[in-house]
């Protein structure tokens, strides 16, 4: 029987990584804007408002875009999207972006999240995935890495936060090598 | 002002900061360019209010348009600075280019891009950035020329005609801001 300890005790075999259900929007937004607040992985300082990720996904969701979540039960505790690009001549490439909630991360749920987007991407048609990191977050270039992803450009002082420069990393992950 | 033997004189030619009245010369060169398939991302160019909008967008508000024109006033060239719109990347600014295929090979491209980093610099941005075809190596050699360095290149990052390219990624670090 779960108690309110759940989310110490929980196994990470309780997570689940289910395509993307409109109805868990909020909980994902919620997920969303505490790894925002964080202020080290995202490009947002501020979180955009639920009534824009709503819409976003909307507009999205009618492009192609491919998203995942990892859930435990109905609380959404990571995301992964990719988002086709529009103009001929470049829609063979999605921009990937994913997010797991602080609790919840070294166990996996990133690499399983991952997978299933790229898998989905390849089936989908896709030819290339494209994202970018900054070049602190390092357990996120591992992670991609790991899947296959290579650091294609380095951009340097490409971020400017609270005083500090960070370089920007541009990954590319190719289907068929 | 223009001289009987104009193919050996560069002759008359101004760059200036682009006004509303300007989307109508935008619209046609970038068609132009767009057209060629080769140098922009674009196949074809915007119209005259797709120009216009996205100047009036408040995302463009920082962004600089700089025009080239001929001694008979007609655009033949432009480059633009696009700075970051979220906090941490206001410090960046993109930039693109293009020139008329007559007025290439004429030494414009360099003045238009000095010109733009004058500007950049100008607005306190420290970092300039542009992505180009890798098989684009006149615009590589002109970047390289004015101090752009080789950041990377994404690999197959274009796909058209059946022909695959990849996309060069340079920038250039403002020089004074270089002992923070």
């Amino acid at each position: 029987m779960h108690t309110n300890k759940v989310l110490n005790e929980s196994m990470p075999t309780d997570v689940q990584i289910i395509r993307s259900r409109a109805e868990l929007l909020q909980s994902q937004h919620a997920c969303f804007a505490s790894v925002v607040a964080e202020r080290e992985y995202l490009a947002f300082l501020e979180p955009p408002s639920l009534d824009d990720v709503i819409a976003f996904n909307r507009a999205q969701n009618e492009r192609g875009m491919i998203a995942f979540q990892a859930v435990l039960g109905d609380r959404v505790v990571g995301w992964c999207d990719v988002r086709p690009a529009l103009v001929e001549g470049f829609s063979h490439n999605g921009d990937l972006g994913m997010g797991i909630h602080a609790y919840f991360r070294s166990q996996g749920i990133g690499t399983r999240l991952i997978a299933a987007t790229i898998d989905a991407c390849w089936s989908s048609g896709l030819k290339r995935i494209s994202l970018e990191v900054f070049s602190s977050n390092l357990p996120a270039i591992r992670l991609y890495e790991k899947v296959g992803f290579q650091t294609e450009v380095v951009k340097s002082r490409g971020r400017l936060l609270d005083g500090r420069y960070d370089n920007v990393h541009t990954m590319g992950l190719l289907h068929d090598g | 002002m223009s001289t009987p033997w104009g193919c050996f004189m560069m002759g008359e030619m101004t760059i200036k900061r682009a006004e509303p009245d300007d989307e109508v010369s935008m619209a046609q060169m970038l068609d132009v360019v767009a057209r060629e398939e080769k140098y922009i991302g674009l196949l074809v160019g915007p119209t005259p209010d797709e120009v216009r909008a996205y100047w009036e967008q408040p995302t463009s508000q920082n962004n600089i348009v700089l025009i080239a024109f001929d001694d008979d006033d007609q655009a033949i060239g432009w480059v633009n600075i696009d700075p970051g719109n979220l906090e941490i990347f206001r410090h960046v600014a993109g930039l693109g280019m293009g020139i008329l295929p007559a007025h290439r090979g004429k030494g414009l491209g360099t003045r238009l891009m000095n010109v733009a980093m004058d500007a950049a610099w100008d607005l306190g941005i420290e970092r300039i950035e542009l992505r180009v075809y890798a098989s684009n190596i006149r615009a590589i050699k002109l970047y390289e020329k004015v101090g752009f360095v080789l950041e990377g290149v994404e690999r197959q990052a274009r796909f058209l005609h059946g022909n695959w390219d990849d996309i060069t990624n340079m920038a250039i670090l403002n020089p004074d801001h270089m002992d923070k």
